[in-house]
């Protein structure tokens, strides 16, 4: 039977915020363990929690940065479990009232087609210590660290929209571009500051109930997402053909086995409405003020490289796709480089380079102004992009101008006519083969003639000039 | 350190500042009031070995103003009901002038009368919470048993008003205690419910009727005010209260302090004894109903959340014809002190519900409502944030002949 897949996430987001969502204690992560603490987040009995500002300003931005409708009254919830890393018996979540509802992102689907994908809520919550499980001779102990506990987060609840693990991860990414565009958080799985879990159900294809749902936690990147999904997909369609049912349970992705095992029962602790926090109103002044903060989204500066730069879609796409790449993409232009030639470069060269360098576009030594001396060379033709590679590399070594490590290198490119023309005759008595098949329509042999030619010029000659001499040479005799 | 009356005394009660407004003023407290170090258990096993690290805002206040604080009376457990409370003969027995009790349903009140004292539960959101040890966060006030009315204006005066640090306060229109001038006249309507007397037995009603003759001696004019909601205060109360009360007691997990039952094999075993261990009875029932609602049957909660919405808004319409509202504030019949079950203790509080409900300030005057030589206490409720004119009038009282 053909099944079709039912998929909603849930991402928790930890907000780039100077304090915890209901104490001053810095949200940071430290090494040295309750170095953060206070008499609120470890919540010591008659402790009363103090919303922050900036952290609900912040929670704002990242609604809006996903097209969330800001509600004109959000509170939070004691929402009940007993654990060891929740001192108080509940965590402050919204459950009643969100902050925002009704949001939406844009994805590009596996046929290339758009597709709009709808976020149910976004609310904010408190995080919960962490637990360090070691050993103690025999004993096997657990340790209660309070630096995370209080730290503000978001969760972005979306609708069951999404059909397959590439919608997922295609969502996921969007997520991430939209809010760190936003700069209200880091959103990196990697290191835990943005979280997912999947809700997977499968149905007929064709139909319109929502069979029982599947949850899938513990995955540390967005191809783990997509991992855990395609393996849970394969799993439920196995046990419904077996004509076995899908209970309702939560279940962990292994990433090392690559399956997903059984964790625990559904569980839903119940929420009451906190009467200590207070209730939160916006004006529709107070959310236009914030909303003035975003700076230019994704899909408006992509449509806006089209219109003024003449990129592709696809150049377009990849130039915004992050903030800082916008950025660096826009001052290569600024200083007079062609559009299409800074995409180029910019996705071919320079971002391998960067990510081997391990460096940050924001942060790395390889400044865009010093990019732009590099591009311009290469687009006067002083130097080919040969050239142009090696002086790359270079330059993410040295604080040298482009232009200054071309001149120690030798890396002048070799324009003179005379003695391009005098390399390639030289090619072409030596390789009388390829002068025939070239005569004969054969056009790869002209390719090769001139990689000659470059290998003889130690890979200084300009190859476009190249080609147009040998092709004078050919007409010529 | 302790006594039949206190179970922890403060072995050096002279404060840093001795010439405050409150100065040589012996203010014994109820030990859900977080006074750095002290012993806070708030009467309950789940807090054994819980001392606080800081003092609660009031508690800072008050020593600021030069009070002097003897030390923690007993109460019933977590706050729910007075079973084992002391707060009260430590003011009949004149240890002390002044207790801080936490009042949810009509503590304060009820036990002013039982010791024929002044009692004064403020405006809800009015005094800070920050430091108590509460159960129903969106009833409890800090509040007070007095010898004296002005003595409930001096110290409201110095614990009242903003707390930075407490963000479920009311931002403005708070009460100014300390601009209390004896204002006379202020208080001209006053209204009784009779859904509420109805429920009085004879002996309460004439008790009830002489207080009210007195009042009108004084100029004060008595109106009926039918208030056919009345009933629900009690139900709207309890599905409230003890579901908020089950949500907050879930702090107590006898991890870091509270009785921890021994032998378990796991932390979900340590849970599941010692929270099994460390409640007494009466409020262990009270949570079990309170996790019926948070579990099973959460429209009920929502249902008693729009109900008392409405009860205030019916209050709040009830004061449009009179000042204050007069009951008396316990039943000769309903002992709180030896209530044994949830049901015992509503009863015991029905008078006083009202005002917990809604966050009115009331206060009860001593002397006045007496069935035999019981004191049943004579409530004046106020509408939210009137505590000024309660307080005034609560003095004018105590003054003979003010009014023709």
């Amino acid at each position: 039977m053909s099944y079709e897949a039912v998929i909603g996430l849930e991402i928790h987001v930890q907000l780039n915020c100077p304090t915890k969502l209901f104490c001053n204690c810095a949200n940071v992560a430290t090494e040295q363990a309750n170095s953060h603490i206070c008499p609120i987040c470890i919540w010591v009995p008659g402790a009363v929690p103090q919303l922050s500002e900036s952290a609900l300003k912040q929670a704002a931005l990242t609604c809006l940065a996903l097209n969330c409708e800001i509600q004109e009254e959000s509170g939070f919830d004691q929402k009940v479990y007993y654990y060891p890393d929740l001192p108080k018996g509940f965590q402050l979540s919204q459950h009643h009232k969100p902050l925002s509802r009704k949001g939406w992102l844009d994805i590009t689907g596996e046929d290339g087609k758009s597709r709009r994908l709808r976020i149910h809520h976004i609310h904010m919550e408190e995080d919960v210590a962490k637990l360090v499980h070691e050993t103690e001779g025999q004993a096997r102990i657990s340790l209660v660290d309070f630096n995370r506990a209080g730290a503000p987060l978001v969760e972005i609840v979306t609708e069951p929209d999404m059909r397959s693990s590439y919608e997922a991860m295609a969502f996921l990414r969007a997520v991430r571009t939209q809010i760190r565009y936003a700069g209200t958080a880091e959103c990196s799985m990697e290191s835990g500051t943005m979280r997912c879990d999947a809700n997977i159900s499968l149905r007929p294809a064709g139909s319109e109930e929502f069979f029982t749902k599947v949850e899938v936690k513990n995955m540390n990147s967005v191809k783990a997402v997509g991992s855990a999904i395609a393996y849970e997909i394969e799993r439920q369609s196995k046990l419904l053909d077996e004509g076995q049912p899908v209970t309702m349970h939560t279940r962990l992705w292994d990433p090392e086995k690559n399956v997903t095992t059984y964790m625990r029962d559904k569980f839903a602790g119940p929420c009451v409405p906190d009467p200590s926090v207070p209730r939160i109103r916006m004006s529709k002044a107070q959310i236009d003020l914030l909303a003035e903060r975003l700076p230019e989204m994704p899909s408006v500066k992509q449509a806006r490289f089209v219109e003024q730069f003449k990129l592709t879609e696809e150049e377009a796409a990849q130039m915004s796709a992050e903030r800082d790449l916008a950025d660096y993409f826009e001052t290569l232009v600024n200083a007079g480089i062609t559009p299409h030639t800074a995409a180029q470069w910019m996705a071919g060269r320079f971002l391998p380079v960067l990510k081997e360098q391990q460096q940050e576009i924001a942060s790395t030594s390889l400044t865009p102004d010093r990019a732009a001396e590099l591009l311009s060379m290469l687009e006067k033709e002083v130097i080919n992009a040969k050239q142009a590679r090696k002086i790359l590399l270079l330059m993410f070594t040295s604080e040298k101008t482009a232009a200054a490590i071309a001149d120690e290198k030798g890396f002048k490119q070799l324009t003179d006519p005379a003695v391009l023309t005098a390399i390639l005759e030289q090619v072409m008595a030596d390789q009388p083969d390829a002068v025939a098949n070239l005569r004969s329509g054969k056009k790869q042999a002209a390719s090769f003639l001139i990689g000659q030619a470059m290998q003889q010029s130690r890979g200084k000659a300009n190859p476009k000039l190249l080609a147009d001499l040998l092709e004078n040479l050919m007409g010529a005799n | 350190m302790n006594d039949t009356l206190f179970n922890f005394i403060n072995s050096d009660p002279a404060p840093a500042h001795s010439d405050g407004p409150l100065k040589d003023l012996r203010i014994s407290l109820h030990p859900n009031i977080s006074v750095a170090k002290w012993p806070t258990d708030a009467g309950s096993a789940a807090l054994e070995n819980f001392r606080p690290l800081e003092d609660a805002t009031v508690v800072k206040r008050l020593k600021d103003q030069g009070a002097q604080l003897q030390g923690l009376t007993r109460m019933g457990e977590l706050g729910f009901g007075v079973a084992s409370d002391t707060a009260h003969l430590a003011i009949s027995q004149k240890k002390s002038d002044a207790a801080l009790v936490v009042d949810t349903m009509g503590e304060a009140r009820y036990l002013s009368a039982l010791a024929g004292a002044w009692g004064f539960k403020p405006s809800y959101g009015s005094c800070s919470r920050l430091g108590l040890i509460g159960l129903v966060p969106s009833m409890e006030c800090i509040s007070t048993i007095c010898t004296s009315p002005r003595q409930m204006a001096d110290i409201f005066s110095a614990i009242s008003g903003q707390d930075a640090n407490d963000f479920s306060m009311l931002w403005d229109g708070l009460p100014e205690f300390g601009e209390i001038k004896e204002k006379t006249g202020q208080v001209r309507q006053a209204g009784i419910i009779p859904e509420q007397l109805a429920e009085l037995d004879e002996q309460e009603k004439k008790a009830f009727e002489n207080a009210l003759d007195g009042l009108t001696q004084k100029g004060i004019t008595i109106k009926e005010c039918s208030f056919p909601s009345y009933p629900l205060f009690k139900s709207v109360h309890q599905t409230a209260g003890s579901t908020e009360a089950s949500s907050a007691a879930g702090r107590y997990d006898s991890v870091r302090y509270g009785r921890r039952a021994k032998g378990t094999a796991n932390w979900n075993d340590m849970y599941l004894e010692s929270r099994k261990e460390m409640f007494g009875s009466l409020v262990k029932s009270y949570l079990f109903q309170g996790a019926y609602f948070q579990y099973k049957d959460y429209d009920t909660f929502e249902h008693a959340a729009r109900l008392r919405g409405l009860l205030v808004k019916q209050c709040r319409s009830l004061f449009k014809d009179v000042d204050i509202i007069l009951s008396p504030a316990r039943r000769r019949t309903c002992d709180a002190l030896q209530a044994a079950s949830v049901s015992d203790v509503y009863d015991a509080f029905a008078l006083t519900l009202p005002a917990s409900v809604t966050g009115s300030p009331a206060v009860c005057m001593p002397g006045r409502v007496m069935a035999g030589d019981m004191d049943l206490g004579l409530q004046v409720m106020g509408p939210h944030l009137s505590d000024e004119m309660l307080l005034n009038f609560a003095i004018e009282m105590t003054q003979e002949n003010t009014r023709n």
